[in-house]
């Protein structure tokens, strides 16, 4: 059952990353240029899923989008545990103040919604998939500075690192032989939980029109062109809809097997 | 007819059927008091929890247990659980995790009335606190208003015997009911609960690890190792005339007074090396 | 601890985030490299000019006295005025509350209506089908983006069965039936959505409490499964519950605001989303504040409910000496 979770969940994270990356090299169709003649086809031979209001492939476009999800993911979960985890760290090693400090402003980060983050953002600097990352990677600093801190505190605690305190080691040496390696599954099952929040996050961005703007196609903007023609196709809102939640249904089964795995204990709980 | 009959009683847990418990049969008269003794593990609680019912949902039970004639083991839950409070009854180990922490106790001990009887909360109220007198707790109003946190261990141990007795039910189980608690207010808590059985002519069936606690409580005692029976008797047959080694070990272990000073005290082990050990 | 110093602590929490939250917004909107009265006038705008309005706007003072004095305003109930028509941000705001107000509402509603039992039943029944049934559809749910809820319900409801509206609003006091009406999907599709993440939380608290002695205690009384967890697991559950709800909330928050994008209701989503798109900074940043200020405010709320329903925390000062020997 639980292994069940983790191969569906990789399954579904290796579709992402191979169409992503095939995108690069290779589309059905030309992904942005507009085809009169062509608008609205439905499902069938050559354009598999058909076409959209601008005559342009929708398998195409679902591909290209499957890189723009990537790469806000990886960018902004990316700084969210470059930042993060090393403010974990130091909360969890140095304690008092610092804890205290590092952590308050982390709630305080955390009760401020990455949407009104992003908003805001595009309100200064106009929309796009930058500010978009910039949100989303902000607003998930917190979350790995709270699993860094948790961890570390925990890796401190345990017999070896006292062994190793005991024999003289310094403090920065340990955290950077003991407890840094023992962070990374639990890094890991945070990365993947937050990839699997940046795709929604994007994906609601770019619907709201304060990500990625057309022509280039992301699964959210082009929801947003689909609920425009719902009355006369509504075929067309399936299928990026559909893309997004198996995206995130992958990363999210992805996270919880990767937990079970190395934590059998939690099991009976989440 | 007894009141309890168990016969043959095998349990096992999980997909891959760990047997906790195989072919245990006792039985127990109406007013009896037999002591089920043995290790953690021996499988004591888990006859016990069978008893109930309570069994967790993957536990697979065969052989029967008949209490007063009825079958207990494939029951539909909804009839178990209206035996369970007012037939049969149940004391557990723990006494500071066994009431709801958000709950008044009073309100708890009412609940079992409620739950078989329908009384209404007026007298309800009134028997509550004439109960949390019965068994010894010395300012019955308070405590019955009081949170589970407001009150001690031996408080607690004593609301839940409350709970246990206040319908008169024909059977009590006790499953370690003073392991967790001080040994002054162990004595104390044992010299009710023999009161109140007494009192209500309920018959017992009482979990310990600890002889000494057993034979101040039971007539009857049953030895339990490794999900098996291996003695059964009155106490003071097994005092005396233990067959099996394992017996004869906790005899010499409770009996710490005959140890002569300066010798070194006894130990199961001496007696029973077992297979797993 | 004492219950008026939790009290008072909580209390100190919250204007400290109210703070932090303040100052991200200001040094936010105010990070923009040419300056509002630029952006307002245009370019080929003669220095002079947007000299004179950067004074009329206060933006010539050093940027500390600038904060304070636009936090000030907050605190007296002035969110500053929008640069494109001079209203007041609280006057714009004030019609459009009622709206968001009721979607939050039916939302977090529907969502503890669907979660409490269906999280209920996943945590009793967790070995067999319906347990995996219930994790499995809260599993999918939550991969399900708020704004594609919403659309594949109307696809279904407006545009196939044309039982309902797909879009607009109708307040309350001028017609209650198309009122409901208007509400309907869009608090069914935000309630859906957060149902799906709370039910992982309402089942593992519900499970925590499976496995408590004193769930075993209401059994051994003679409670069926079910009915012990109604009688004695749902306040206990609660205590964690009503911290994740108080989470929550923020979210649910957020989705309205994609939600009334979906079925364009005038709240005080839509009304920022037309703000950013206008570059009217004023009212985005009064609009954010608000929202922050309303987020903080009712999650300080939740936790002292949380004090209330869990009598160890009032009275944890009297039981030392409640306390007795046997």
């Amino acid at each position: 059952m639980k292994r069940a979770q983790l191969v569906i969940g990789l399954v579904l994270v290796g579709l992402v990353v191979v169409t992503a990356v095939v995108s690069i090299f290779w589309t059905p169709f030309d992904p942005v240029r507009v085809v009169p003649g062509q608008r609205l086809l439905g499902p069938g031979w050559p354009h598999l899923l058909g076409t959209d209001g601008f005559g342009i492939d929708i398998v195409s476009r679902l591909m290209v989008g499957a890189r723009t999800v990537l790469f806000v993911g990886i960018i902004s979960v990316g700084l969210a545990a470059v930042v993060g985890v090393p403010l974990g760290m130091l909360a969890g090693q140095a304690g008092g103040w610092v804890d205290e400090v590092v952590m308050r402003v982390a709630d305080i980060v955390y009760a401020f919604p990455a949407l009104l983050l992003a908003i805001l953002l595009a309100a200064v600097f106009g929309g796009s998939t930058l500010t978009a990352m910039a949100a989303i990677g902000i607003a998930s600093i917190p979350a790995f500075a709270r699993v860094a801190r948790a961890g570390s505190l925990q890796v401190i605690a345990s017999d070896f690192v006292l062994a190793a305190r005991a024999s003289g080691t310094s403090r920065w040496a340990i955290a950077g032989r003991h407890v840094l390696p023992n962070l990374a599954p639990l890094v890991g099952v945070q990365a993947s939980v937050g990839f699997a929040l940046a795709i929604l996050a994007e994906a609601a961005l770019s619907y709201l029109g304060l990500a990625t703007p057309r022509p280039n196609p992301t699964w959210g903007n082009m929801l947003r062109d689909a609920q425009e023609l719902m009355w006369v196709a509504p075929l067309q809102a399936l299928w990026p809809g559909l893309a997004i939640a198996l995206a995130v249904l992958g990363f999210n089964l992805l996270g919880d097997g990767l937990r079970d795995y190395l934590d059998p204990r939690l099991r009976e709980v989440s | 007819m007894s009141l309890l009959e168990v016969s043959d009683l095998t349990v096992s847990f999980g997909r891959r059927r760990v047997e906790a418990v195989r072919g245990v049969s006792f039985r127990l008269e109406a007013g009896q008091r037999l002591g089920v003794i043995g290790e953690s593990g021996s499988g004591k609680t888990v006859t016990a929890l069978a008893v109930m019912g309570l069994l967790p949902e993957n536990a697979h039970v065969s052989g029967s247990v008949r209490l007063a004639g009825t079958e207990i083991v494939g029951r539909s839950e909804s009839a178990l659980a209206g035996l369970r409070g007012d037939v049969m009854s149940m004391v557990f180990q723990e006494p500071m995790t066994a009431l709801d922490p958000t709950m008044r106790v009073g309100r708890q001990v009412a609940e079992v009335l409620r739950l078989h009887q329908g009384a209404e909360s007026g007298r309800a109220r009134d028997r509550v606190v004439a109960m949390l007198g019965e068994v010894g707790l010395a300012d019955p109003e308070r405590v019955a208003d009081a949170f589970p946190h407001q009150l001690s261990g031996g408080q607690r141990q004593r609301v839940i015997l409350a709970m246990a007795l206040i319908n008169s039910p024909d059977l009590v189980i006790c499953d370690e009911p003073t392991t967790a608690l001080d040994v002054t207010v162990q004595a104390l808590v044992l010299e009710k609960l023999d009161e109140v059985l007494t009192a209500a002519g309920a018959a017992c069936l009482f979990i310990s690890h600890d002889l000494a606690v057993v034979s101040q409580v039971c007539d009857q005692v049953m030895v339990m190792l490794d999900g098996e029976v291996v003695e059964a008797g009155t106490v003071k047959e097994l005092f005396t005339a233990a067959t099996h080694p394992y017996t004869r070990g906790l005899v010499a272990t409770s009996r710490l007074d005959l140890a002569e000073p300066g010798e070194r005290l006894p130990t199961v082990e001496d007696y029973y090396a077992g297979e797993q050990r | 601890m004492h219950l008026a110093l939790r009290i008072a602590r909580r209390f100190g929490v919250f204007l400290l985030s109210l703070l932090g939250a303040s100052l991200l917004i200001f040094l936010l909107t105010n990070a923009l490299p040419g300056d509002v009265a630029q952006v307002l006038l245009g370019t080929d705008a003669t220095p002079e000019a947007v000299a004179k309005l950067r004074a009329q706007l206060g933006l010539d003072r050093p940027l500390p006295v600038q904060y304070l004095s636009w936090l000030g305003g907050i605190l007296v109930g002035d969110f500053g005025h929008s640069h494109l028509n001079g209203q007041p941000v609280l006057a714009l705001l004030a019609p459009r509350i009622a709206v968001t107000m009721w979607l939050v509402l039916f939302g977090l509603l529907g969502s503890l209506l669907i979660a409490l039992p269906a999280g209920m039943v996943a945590a009793l029944k967790r070995r067999s089908w319906p347990g995996f049934t219930i994790s499995a559809a809260a599993q999918l749910g939550m991969a399900v983006p708020v704004f594609w809820g919403g659309i594949l319900l109307v696809l279904v409801f407006s545009v196939g069965l044309h039982w309902l509206p797909a879009n607009g609003y109708v307040p309350l006091a001028r017609n209650p039936a198309q009122w409901a009406a208007h509400l309907v999907l869009p608090s069914v599709t935000l309630a859906l959505v957060q149902a799906a993440v709370l039910i992982r939380y309402v089942r593992s608290a519900f499970i925590e409490v499976l496995n408590e002695d004193y769930f075993r205690t209401a059994r051994s009384i003679g409670w069926t499964p079910m009915r012990a967890l109604l009688r004695h697991g749902l306040r206990n559950a609660a205590i964690s519950l009503v911290t994740v709800i108080g989470l929550q909330l923020s979210s649910v928050l957020v989705g309205a605001i994609v939600v009334e994008s979906v079925y364009t209701l005038p709240g005080l989503g839509s009304m920022l989303l037309t703000a950013v798109g206008q570059r009217d900074l004023v009212v985005v940043q009064g609009t954010v504040m608000f929202l922050v200020l309303a987020v903080l405010l009712i999650s300080a709320l939740v936790d002292f409910s949380y004090l209330l329903i869990d009598p160890r925390q009032g009275a944890s000062a009297r039981s030392d000496d409640g306390r007795t020997a046997a």
